[in-house]
C-alpha cells in the first residue's frame, strides 16, 4: 500500500484492513508523540489506546482540504495528551525546559526530511525570531504551559501568549492557502 | 481584550496547554458570538508545528507490537469504529 493513500475515509467506513493498515502506518507516530508527554510506559499504552478510539470515531470528519491525514492524526493525538497532562497537573521533563532555555537555534530538520505540512510549518517557523522559535518548541512540542515558559525565559506571559499566536496564525494560514505546492502530495 | 481577541486566546490554550472546564464553557460561548476562528485550524497548525520537530529526533523507539494486537483486536471486537 502507497504512504499516500487515503485510509481515514476507509476507517469511517468499517473497513477492518484499513485499522491495520493505519495502525502500521501512524502507530510509531502515535507512541512517539506519546511517549513525549507521558513518561510512564503504562500509561502511554492506555493513552495510545484511546488515541485510536478517537480515531475510529473521527476519522470521519478528516478532511483532506485542511491538512494530511498525518496531521490529523497527530492533531488528535495530541489533544488527547494535552487533556491528559492537564488533568494530571504534570509537566513534561522540567530539566529538557531548563536546558531549553539555553537554546538560542531550535532544531528543525531539513525540509527534504520532511511532508506536505510539516514542511510547510517547519519553513515558517525558520522565518520567526530566534525567540518565537524557541516559544513555540517549548508549548507546541514540548508541551509547558504558558506560565512556565515565561518564568524559564524570563519573558512577560503577555509575550509568550503573542509569539505563540503569531506562530500558530502564520502556520495556521499556510495550510488554508489554496495555491499551495504540496497540496498535491495528500 | 475585546471578544475576539478573547476567543483567539482561549483557542492558542485549548491547542497548545489545554482548556480548565470554565474555560472550555466561556470558549463554547464565544463560539455562539463568532463564528470565524475553528479550534480545529489551531490544532491542526499545532499538530505540523509538533511533526516538523518530531522528524528532528533521531532516536525513535516503535510502537510495542503487543499493544498494536490489542488496539486491532479492540477495534474489530468491540466494533469501535461505528
Amino acid at each position: 500500500m502507497s504512504e499516500s493513500e487515503p485510509l481515514l475515509a476507509r476507517v469511517a467506513a468499517g473497513d477492518q484492513a484499513a485499522v491495520k493498515a493505519c495502525l502500521d502506518r501512524y502507530g510509531n507516530l502515535v507512541w512517539s508523540l506519546t511517549r513525549r508527554f507521558v513518561t510512564s510506559r503504562a500509561d502511554a499504552e492506555d493513552a495510545v489506546q484511546e488515541i485510536f478510539i478517537d480515531l475510529w470515531s473521527n476519522a470521519g470528519r478528516y478532511d483532506s482540504n485542511k491538512a494530511s491525514e498525518t496531521t490529523f492524526v497527530a492533531m488528535l493525538a495530541r489533544r488527547r495528551l494535552i487533556d491528559r497532562l492537564r488533568k494530571s497537573g504534570r509537566q513534561p521533563d522540567m530539566e529538557e525546559l531548563s536546558a531549553a532555555a539555553g537554546i538560542q537555534q531550535p532544531d528543525l530538520p531539513a525540509d527534504i526530511a520532511l511532508k506536505d505540512d510539516a514542511a510547510r510549518a517547519a519553513r515558517l517557523i525558520r522565518t520567526l525570531k530566534p525567540e518565537q522559535q524557541q516559544v513555540i518548541k517549548l508549548a507546541v512540542y514540548m508541551g509547558h504551559t504558558h506560565q512556565s515558559i515565561a518564568d524559564a525565559l524570563q519573558l512577560p506571559l503577555g509575550t509568550v501568549k503573542t509569539h505563540l499566536r503569531r506562530g500558530l496564525m502564520k502556520v495556521r494560514e499556510a495550510m488554508q492557502g489554496t495555491d499551495d505546492e504540496s497540496r498535491g502530495e495528500r | 481584550m475585546d471578544s475576539r481577541d478573547r476567543l483567539m486566546d482561549l483557542l492558542i490554550v485549548a491547542a497548545t496547554e489545554g482548556l480548565a472546564a470554565e474555560q472550555s464553557r466561556e470558549l463554547a460561548r464565544a463560539f455562539l458570538e463568532q463564528t470565524n476562528p475553528r479550534l480545529d485550524d489551531l490544532e491542526l497548525a499545532a499538530a505540523a508545528i509538533h511533526l516538523a520537530y518530531e522528524a528532528a529526533r533521531t532516536e525513535t523507539e516503535p510502537m510495542p507490537a503487543a499493544l498494536k494486537q490489542r488496539i486491532v483486536a479492540q477495534a474489530t471486537s468491540e466494533g469501535s469504529m461505528d
